[in-house]
């Protein structure tokens, strides 16, 4: 098995994980769902993370959706994204972890996020993608019931 | 997740022929047991067609992640809004309930072996034998419409 499928094994495996650590958040939020967020909101989001070029991108989009629910004075959707921001901030240390135990070239812990993010930019947007796949789908779910 | 430990390759033709042949084992009584059957018996209630059935089929024999299987199921309960489909009387619920549910099987097959990542990816072989048995009942009792 080569690196990069080593690598692709290392995040199915952590991908499979993470699905039940992905409900919880749309769990908490599940009487906003189908109601004050949208399933054209979650695919927005979805879209956005499997598109995006970087996980800055990703985390930029949840911040605006967050500011635009506060300007509008929706505080319960204003949480909402705030939650999905921190759960993706998250990720950046599993990603850390990930890449460490792959034996990747990564700077030491502590580095600095600029310094982390030029190494582990790919990571951390391959992880983002599979946890708002999961996030999205289980919120979608919930819109159902 | 650790790698496999060194062993050598009559060893590794030997492990995977134990364990080929306890998930065909369990596969047989999957069919035995009849929870396929009773499951497509249900799906043919629904306004479900035979694509719709096969596309789970295929994506769970692409897919290297159970997740991937589970995600799309709670897609499309989310998106059944007439709830004629995967939504109907909490179907697509209790298919995802019984591939989770063959993890305890997968965890027994795979129990003292040094690869960490093994239990999940004979948890993923058992539910591509769930989801062929579950697609061929389906196709079988909707044989002639």
């Amino acid at each position: 098995m080569n690196d990069q499928m080593r690598m692709r094994s290392r995040v199915a495996a952590w991908s499979d994980r993470a699905q039940k650590q992905a409900a919880g958040p749309a769990e908490r939020f599940r009487d906003l769902l189908g109601r004050r967020i949208g399933t054209a909101q979650l695919s927005g989001l979805n879209n956005i993370a499997h598109a995006a070029a970087s996980f800055e991108q990703v985390k930029d989009y949840v911040v605006h959706q967050g500011k635009k629910a506060e300007n509008a004075g929706r505080f319960d959707v204003k949480e909402y994204w705030d939650e999905v921001g921190k759960a993706l901030t998250g990720l950046e240390e599993d990603a850390w972890k990930l890449a460490t135990e792959a034996g990747e070239d990564v700077p030491p812990k502590g580095s600095k996020p600029k310094e982390m993010r030029e190494k582990l930019d790919w990571l951390y947007l391959w992880l983002g993608k599979e946890y708002v796949q999961h996030f999205v789908a289980h919120s979608i779910m919930l819109t159902r019931q | 997740m650790s790698d496999t430990r060194k062993i050598s390759p009559e060893e590794q033709r030997r492990l995977l022929a134990s364990l080929r042949s306890k998930i065909a084992e369990v596969s047989d009584e999957q069919v035995h047991e009849g929870r396929p059957r009773h499951l497509a018996s249900k799906l043919t209630q629904t306004e479900l067609d035979k694509s719709q059935i096969r596309n789970l089929e295929n994506l769970a024999y692409t897919t290297d992640k159970i997740s991937d299987i589970t995600d799309l199921l709670k897609k499309l309960i989310g998106r059944d809004t007439r709830g004629k489909r995967w939504a109907k009387d909490g179907i697509g619920q209790e298919v995802i309930g019984a591939l989770e549910g063959l993890r305890g099987e997968a965890d027994k097959i795979a129990e003292n072996q040094l690869d960490a990542d093994l239990p999940r990816r004979v948890h993923l072989e058992l539910c591509r034998e769930f989801v062929k048995h579950l697609a061929a009942e389906f196709i079988y009792q909707k044989r002639g419409e």
